[in-house]
């Protein structure tokens, strides 16, 4: 079927018969001086049998114009051809949150989506599909098959096991994609969102339905000195009210069993404390519509004690460092290759792995009550103000290396720097007995900053409870990861790089190797929006691609502005060849 | 010759400079022939030329017998001693023969933008200076309103006061109005392009009467013989201005051809019956100094 996108220019047909007449005119009167027309009048006679009409016989060149003429006028009415409604290719969104999943009498959410789309394919017959997961980040399905058994061949990669759907960025992606030539479909479970009208081209079906269900959106567990602090956050995701049952579980056994009754959208929040060492705590709620959410694990938060070895040369100081290390709870005494030294005198060799805190007693102080200047990024510059302090360092900047933490004026007072191997040398230029810094709550943290810090450097994970979609970041000094998780799914990483990061594909419990350590870690799925399924509803919003509006970038225009060419070109040609020949 | 009429630019040639100088460069190129005559011989008045009939000159022809009234001293007493009869000895005659060459003086044979009146010109001056050399006497005969000679024409071609193409009217109209004065027995040479409507027989009668011997040049261009089709055009004829609007192909140049092949047989045919000779030149080739008049058998080297 032939479509004109831009029909009126057709009027410019009319300069054809303009160009007729020119013609016309122009054979008629191109005066030629022959010696007698006798012998020239004998082909048109005889006239005894009266009028007889003439055929208009025209040169090449006449032609050429017309083609010309008529493929630039076709070029600007922007012809489209062959791409019918039913035929134009799809590009499908598809929501791959978890609340896809959620169950009704008529199966799931995703199940309702793929009978409708394959219903939609037999009814419109598009060219092509492609598929986008609204995840997170949208992702693409590979093949552009438009066959059932192709299509649903590539929806088993539809899982729907994300978080979260960016479906404004994944249509926004498909939008750029179809450039105007392809519809874009919708899958989802519920309306678009306030202020979102899909427009003509973007068809939106929501085949969401509202379930009774609760689930976990909130938890937490950390180390509290000798006791994990545990919390864990419930919401009503249903539009009613709805009673279910709450079991805890430390390992195997049941800590813990209560019934709740939850208000339509009530949250119910849950602190409590576990004893150090407590084993994995598993959480699970009464069956509903959305079985992702009523699991929950809590892994022990790691307790790392950075190894820290005190050589300072003025003995005098050396309980004021021992008091301090003692209250950041951080530290311990070894033997063995310490992870932080804190010394005095002269740079000495340390083990590779072994961050030193030298600490330099100014012979000739200067004193210094302000205002301090703190790289706020820094790590040990966390929660430390200086306020009121006062501050005895050296006379000049010309004893200090390194990247300056803490400055007061252009005289350095904390430094840093990073050896080849990546471990951190800081200087501290502090004479106590005229400061008051280590008399101030500054003192204990500036500690605290230091250990945690070093403590995060420490090989294993840094946090053993996280989202679904979150990164984890594992620490494991040339040892390697080897990660294995729910259903199978495995992953090993030997790699020179430290740290590693991945990101677990579901939730559930995975347990991290690195060299002889073995950790649990604890993936929850932890989504309001995916919890809620108040919002979940049935419907179609947007239409698809009229015809009028369908291939505003048509090729056609392009070919026909390129033939036109082409024959003008040709034209040029024909008559520079008559004008040599005549010359 | 023919390398400096090439040498002249066609574009640049004014009318008469043109006609000047294909006069001289056709006298040029005809002192190097002569006139081929009829098979009958020569004819024309007494002269230094043997002529084709019985006359006074030392050069023994035949013998007839003797009829009262005849001239005893040409009896030829041997023979009479020999056979007791009378007879008479015949000498050849000697005659100054004649050239009368006819130039159509119409518009028709100086188109604008041909070589076709140089080409004529040419013919001319070539034929009166082969004349010459063959101690041929001559008359130039040109058309217009009647036949009138071309002043000067007893001197070299290069002398000549024309001829002039300008007329309007047809050889045959200007036969009509006046003839020209030919001498008889002389050798008639008709030069025209033969383009009017009109009888050719009665002409090629009028020239052949009291005539040695009559040739027909036919002088042609190639787009006359052979026209491109230029699409559509408004013919004009050059003599009576009269216009034709019509498309020019190949089916037109095709019927144009077999017009002018059905006009070239009818006056070969018209010659034919009165034992004249009909040749066409094209003018193109006639001023690259390939005339073809040698082929013909009007010329011979020498």
């Amino acid at each position: 079927m032939l479509l004109l996108l831009h029909p009126l220019a057709l009027i410019g047909l009319a300069t054809v018969p303009l160009l007729v007449l020119v013609y016309v005119l122009r054979n008629r009167f191109r005066p030629r001086t022959v010696s007698s027309l006798m012998l020239w009048r004998l082909p048109v006679e005889p006239r005894s049998v009266g009028a007889r009409r003439e055929k208009l016989r025209l040169p090449w060149l006449f032609w050429l114009e017309l083609l010309a003429l008529v493929l630039l006028v076709l070029a600007a009415a922007g012809p489209e051809a062959g791409i019918r409604q039913g035929g134009r290719p799809w590009i499908v969104v598809l929501d791959d949150s978890v609340s896809m999943r959620a169950r009704s009498d008529h199966g799931t959410a995703r199940e309702r989506a793929v009978a409708l789309l394959e219903a939609q394919l037999r009814e419109r017959k598009p060219s092509l599909v492609r598929f986008i997961l609204a995840g997170v980040t949208p992702r693409v399905l590979e093949g552009t098959g438009a066959g059932l058994r192709d299509v649903r061949s590539r929806l088993e990669g539809w899982s729907c096991v994300a978080p979260a759907a960016d479906l404004e960025r994944a249509i926004g992606l498909a939008a750029e994609w179809a450039c105007n030539r392809a519809d874009v479909v919708v899958l989802t479970d519920h309306a678009p969102p306030e202020g979102m009208e899909p427009g003509e081209g973007v068809v939106w079906h929501a085949v969401g339905q509202r379930r009774v269900n609760a689930g976990f959106v909130g938890a937490a567990r950390t180390a509290a000195g000798d006791r994990d602090r545990c919390f864990i956050e419930i919401l009503n995701g249903a539009a009613g009210a709805h009673r279910t049952e709450l079991i805890i579980r430390l390992g195997q056994e049941v800590w813990d069993r209560k019934s709740l009754a939850l208000a339509p959208g009530e949250r119910h929040r849950l602190v409590f404390e576990l004893p150090a060492g407590a084993p994995i705590l598993t959480a699970e709620l009464g069956p509903d519509a959305l079985d992702e959410d009523n699991l929950l694990w809590l892994a022990p938060p790691p307790r790392r004690k950075v190894n820290v070895a005190v050589a300072l040369t003025n003995q005098e100081w050396v309980p004021l460092i021992e008091r301090t290390l003692k209250a950041t709870g951080l530290s311990q005494t070894t033997t063995n290759t310490p992870d932080l030294v804190i010394f005095q005198g002269e740079p000495r060799p340390w083990p590779a792995r072994t961050w030193t805190l030298r600490w330099v007693e100014p012979g000739q102080p200067a004193l210094f009550t302000g205002p301090f200047l703190l790289n706020r990024a820094h790590p040990l510059a966390q929660g430390l103000s200086l306020e009121g302090t006062l501050w005895a360092g050296p006379t000049s900047a010309a004893d200090a290396g390194g990247v300056p933490v803490v400055l007061a004026g252009n005289t350095p007072l904390l430094t840093e720097s990073v050896s080849p191997e990546g471990t951190r040398h800081l200087e501290l230029f502090y004479e106590p007995a005229h400061s008051t810094l280590h008399e101030s709550p500054d003192w204990p943290v500036l500690f605290w900053n230091l250990l945690n810090w070093r403590a995060e450097w420490l090989p294993g994970l840094r946090e053993p409870n996280v989202r679904v979609g979150a990164e984890v970041v594992v620490r494991h000094e040339g040892a390697g990861v080897r990660v294995r998780g729910p259903a199978g799914w495995e992953r090993t990483m030997e790699t020179a790089a430290d740290p590693v990061v991945f990101e677990p594909p579901r939730s559930g419990l995975y347990e991290v190797t690195s060299g002889a350590r073995t950790e649990w870690l604890a993936v929850n799925l932890l989504a309001d929006g995916e919890t809620d399924l108040s919002a979940c509803t049935e419907g179609t919003w947007g239409a698809w691609r009229s015809e009028a509006a369908a291939e505003v970038h048509s090729p056609w225009p392009t070919w026909l502005g390129l033939a036109a060419c082409a024959a003008l070109l040709a034209h040029l040609y024909l008559v520079t060849a008559e004008r040599r020949s005549v010359g | 010759m023919g390398a400096q009429i090439n040498g002249m630019r066609r574009e640049t040639m004014t009318l008469k400079s043109a006609i000047r100088d294909a006069l001289c460069a056709g006298e040029r190129q005809g002192a190097a022939y002569r006139l081929e005559w009829p098979p009958q011989g020569p004819s024309g008045a007494m002269g230094a030329r043997l002529g084709r009939r019985t006359g006074t000159s030392i050069d023994f022809q035949d013998y007839r017998e003797y009829q009262p009234g005849d001239d005893l001293r040409f009896v030829d007493w041997a023979v009479y001693a020999r056979t007791d009869r009378m007879a008479v000895r015949l000498f050849r005659e000697e005659v100054t023969p004649h050239l009368d060459l006819i130039v159509d003086g119409s518009r028709s044979m100086d188109l604008e933008g041909t070589v076709k009146g140089p080409a004529t010109a040419f013919l001319a001056g070539l034929l009166a200076a082969a004349a010459a050399r063959s101690q041929c006497t001559r008359a130039v005969w040109v058309s217009g309103e009647g036949y009138r000679r071309v002043r000067n024409d007893a001197l070299p071609p290069s002398a000549w006061d024309g001829p002039v193409f300008d007329s309007t009217h047809t050889p045959e109209q200007a036969c009509d109005w006046l003839p020209p004065q030919l001498r008889r027995m002389s050798m008639r040479v008709f030069l025209s392009d033969l383009l009017w409507p009109g009888d050719p027989a009665r002409l090629v009668r009028r020239w052949m009467a009291g005539g040695a011997g009559l040739v027909v040049i036919q002088v042609l261009t190639r787009e006359e013989l052979d026209p491109p089709p230029c699409g559509g055009v408004r013919l004009t004829d050059s003599e009576t201005g009269e216009s034709l609007d019509m498309h020019v192909d190949e089916s037109v140049v095709r019927l144009y051809r077999t017009a002018l092949a059905r006009w070239q047989q009818t006056w070969a045919d018209a010659c034919r019956s009165c034992a004249a000779l009909m040749t066409t030149v094209v003018a193109e080739e006639v001023i690259e100094g390939r005339h073809g008049l040698d082929r013909a058998g009007l010329l011979v080297p020498g």
